[in-house]
Formats: structure tokens, sequence, C-alpha cells
């Protein structure tokens, strides 16, 4: 099953409200794929806009304002360790498989819990290849980091994923 | 394409649903930028400083000015950015800073008369126009300011059983951003909406973080380590053994941890992964 991934309108905003107007659902959707929690999400969002609003005359292509909140606001999760997610802990255990395996519902839940027990960098990497639609080394552009890494960190997280999942998907 | 590759797409778009639009959002937000333009009101000395050159420090001090276009950074970068989206107030552009003469082999540094200019405000004390230092202790748990306001430190690690939860502190809304002694009292944890240290000598990037802020900052008297989130930050570390000064105020690093205190009031704090002193 495939699913479309959403039409993220390229912001040629010339105004900061046009920008979020037009792009505050696309990335929130983001944020919320990283953080797992609507309130952190918002937290998240709001904090990435600011940096935007705070760097708005420094953006010359207006074309890019979209990629440079992506960008921001992964950046922002993956070494803010304060705001969001404080409390979590990657973590090996698998959660409880009392879900029926056979339900692609359940497997999509189970999936879910799964993204929740990576480490922020491995979750970012899986959010951006498979929310975001994004090729390898734009996310690596994205996350500051080499296409080698970010090819090793999808990898393990499939792995994990694979692992909560209780057999191999592939 | 194949199942697990299906199974995550339809996940991720399962659970993140679009919500109802903010049509408030812009407008929070704008208020928020335009308090943290207040607070940071740096205007573009780093920049002027770079060009006019030859005050006294070497190019190490000097991180590489912000990227013309798209730079992608995960805090704002000193820059004098004006949206054109509403009315805001111009950044107040502060003055030139030159350098003190340092002796490079002396374990305290003054920096009263350095830093970037912000404008400091606490629940009991009113606003007042000051110049912060920033720097990372040497483990890269704690990320401090000194000015001759106020010393603070944010702590970057988990303090269990030690630090406040933002209920417990009454933080409403904002977060529990680490503890902080100025002119009135004793040192306490305070709350923040934003992170206000920037210790980092660069960015992912590359570009400089605060520039003001790190003048202090040189690689006889400092150290530089990763940071601790991210390793591709370079902080500015006050090392073991050494003491920053800004009027009153006072930091000290060692291995039991960050000191800050007020020479005037003796209050202050010591502050560690394991133990937090408040006095």
């Amino acid at each position: 099953m495939s699913v479309p991934s959403p039409t993220v309108e390229l912001a040629t905003a010339a105004s900061f409200e046009d920008f979020v107007a037009g792009q505050q659902g696309a990335l929130r959707r983001y944020a919320l794929a990283l953080t797992h929690s609507a309130t952190d999400a918002d937290d998240l969002l709001q904090t990435t806009l600011v940096k935007v609003y705070l760097a708005w005359d420094r953006i010359d292509d207006r074309s890019r304002l979209t990629a440079f909140a992506r960008t921001t606001m992964s950046r922002s999760y993956v070494s803010a360790w304060r705001q969001w997610g404080r409390h979590e802990s990657p973590t090996a255990e698998p959660p409880d498989l009392s879900i029926s395996r056979t339900n692609p519902i359940d497997e999509r839940d189970l999936i879910w819990r799964g993204l929740e027990r990576l480490g922020r960098r491995q979750r970012a990497v899986v959010v951006l290849r498979y929310l975001e639609d994004l090729d390898l080394a734009t996310i690596a552009d994205i996350l500051g980091i080499s296409t080698g890494t970010v090819k090793s960190q999808l990898s393990r997280a499939l792995d994990n994923l694979r692992g909560y999942l209780g057999s191999d998907q592939s | 394409m194949n199942d697990l590759d299906d199974l995550i797409r339809s996940s991720l778009h399962e659970h993140t649903s679009d919500g109802a639009p903010d049509d408030t959002l812009a407008e929070r937000v704008e208020t928020t930028g335009r308090r943290v333009r207040r607070q940071r009101r740096v205007a573009g000395a780093a920049l002027a400083l770079a060009v006019v050159g030859g005050l006294g420090w070497g190019t190490t001090l000097i991180p590489r000015p912000v990227q013309p276009g798209i730079v992608a950074s995960p805090s704002p970068v000193p820059t004098s950015p004006r949206p054109t989206s509403s009315a805001t107030p111009s950044p107040t552009s502060s003055t030139t800073l030159f350098r003190p003469n340092w002796d490079p082999t002396a374990t305290t540094r003054d920096v009263s008369t350095v830093g970037e200019q912000i404008e400091y405000s606490a629940a009991d004390v009113t606003p007042r126009d000051t110049r912060a230092n920033f720097f990372a202790s040497p483990s890269g748990k704690f990320w401090c300011t000194i000015s001759t306001e106020f010393a603070n430190c944010n702590n970057h690690v988990e303090m269990p059983g030690i630090e406040p939860t933002r209920e417990q502190l009454g933080c409403d809304d904002v977060l529990v951003a680490g503890v902080e002694v100025n002119s009135k009292g004793r040192g306490a944890w305070y709350c923040s909406g934003d992170q206000n240290q920037f210790p980092q000598l660069n960015g992912p990037d590359g570009s400089g973080m605060s520039v003001d802020g790190t003048l202090w900052w040189d690689a006889e008297f400092g150290q530089t380590r990763p940071g601790l989130q991210d390793p591709t930050y370079t902080l500015a570390v006050l090392p073991y053994g050494k003491t920053l000064i800004a009027g009153d105020f006072s930091c000290t690093t060692a291995t039991s941890g960050v000191t800050c205190s007020n020479s005037r009031t003796h209050h202050g704090f010591r502050i560690s992964q394991a133990e937090l002193k408040l006095f």
C-alpha cells in the first residue's frame, strides 16, 4: 500500500503571515511525527517559526523558506534535548506484542510505537525519508551529517522497527 | 518498495493528520520573536567587528560570518533580521567592542566590558541593558552566562530529584531553564521560554553563534569540546580552575561543578549533575 505524501506548496510567501498560513499544516505534521506529542509538536512548531521569523531577512530565496524551516525544525529536535521528549530514552526492548499480527491497522500502530523508541536522529531520518519523501542526500543536508551516516541510521532504524514487528518484513 | 516501507509511510500519515489551522499562530510567533530580538539585541556588531578587524585578537576568535541566503541554524544567530510582516522595533545597535588586553597566563578574566548586548529582566529586577558572556563547563553538561547583572547555568543533562518540574516551579507555559543568581536574593531555579545561552564558537553549518558573547575565549585561556547532544557544535569551554568575572559576579569551574556567585550579596549556586547547592 502506498500513501501519497502531502502536497507541500513551495512557499513564495511575501509576508511572514502568508508563510505561516501556507505552511503551518505541513510543518505541524512533521513536528508531530518527530515528537509524537501534540503539545510538544506545537512547541516545536512555534519555536521553529520564531527562528524563521528572526532569520526572515537573511533568507533571500523565498522559495526555500520551507526547506529552511524544515531544517531548523529537524536540528532543533535532534540537538535541543530539553524541550522535546526530554524524558524519552531509546530502548531495545520490544513493546508488548499483544496486537493481532494480521491487522494492518494494528501494525501501523505498532510501527508508530516503534518509532517512539528510536533515538532522535534515527527517528528524524525515518520521518524525513517516509513522511517527507526526501532522498538521502537531502536528508544529510538537513541534519548536517554525511550521506553514509544517513544510510546507516536508516538501516538501523529499519532493523529496530522490524524487531518491533517481531518478524522480518523485508 | 516493500511492505515495511509502506507500513511506515501509512503509519506516519495516519498519526499526523493536519489539525485545524491556527489563525493566531503567526501573531504569537511575531510577539515572541520581537521579545527574543529585544533580549538578544546584538545588531550585527559581530560582522562590524569582523570588517573593522585589527582590534587585537586572533582570527580564531572570529567565527565565520553568517552565510548569505539559506543558513541552516538550530538557533538564531546574531544578526539583525527585520521581518517585513509587521511593524517591529529596530534592534538597537551595540557599540563596537574592544577586547581588553587580558593576560593569557592568568586564571581569571574580567569580562565586565564585553559580551553580547542584551536586556536582562527578572521577576524582581527592573529590565536593564547588560552584556552577556557565554561559556560551557568542561563536561559540556552546563551552559552558562555571566554578566554584570546576573549569572546562570542551564543543565543539559537530566538531574532527577534535583531539578524541579515546571509545575513545581510555576513556569506555566515555559520551561525550567536552570539556576541563576542576580542582584536580588539567593541562587534559584528559573523559568525561560527559549535557549538563552550561546557558548558555541560555531554551529553545524560553520557559522558563529554569538561572536560578542564568546569574546572572552581564546586558545590560551579557554578550551573547546564538541556539544553533547550535537557534536558538530564547538563549545567555548571555561576550563577547570579558571574564573570569569563581571562586576559583582564570578563563575568558576571545578570537577565538583560550576560555581557562580555575587560577591556583594554572597549569594549564588554550585551546580553539578549529582548535586546542587543554592546559597
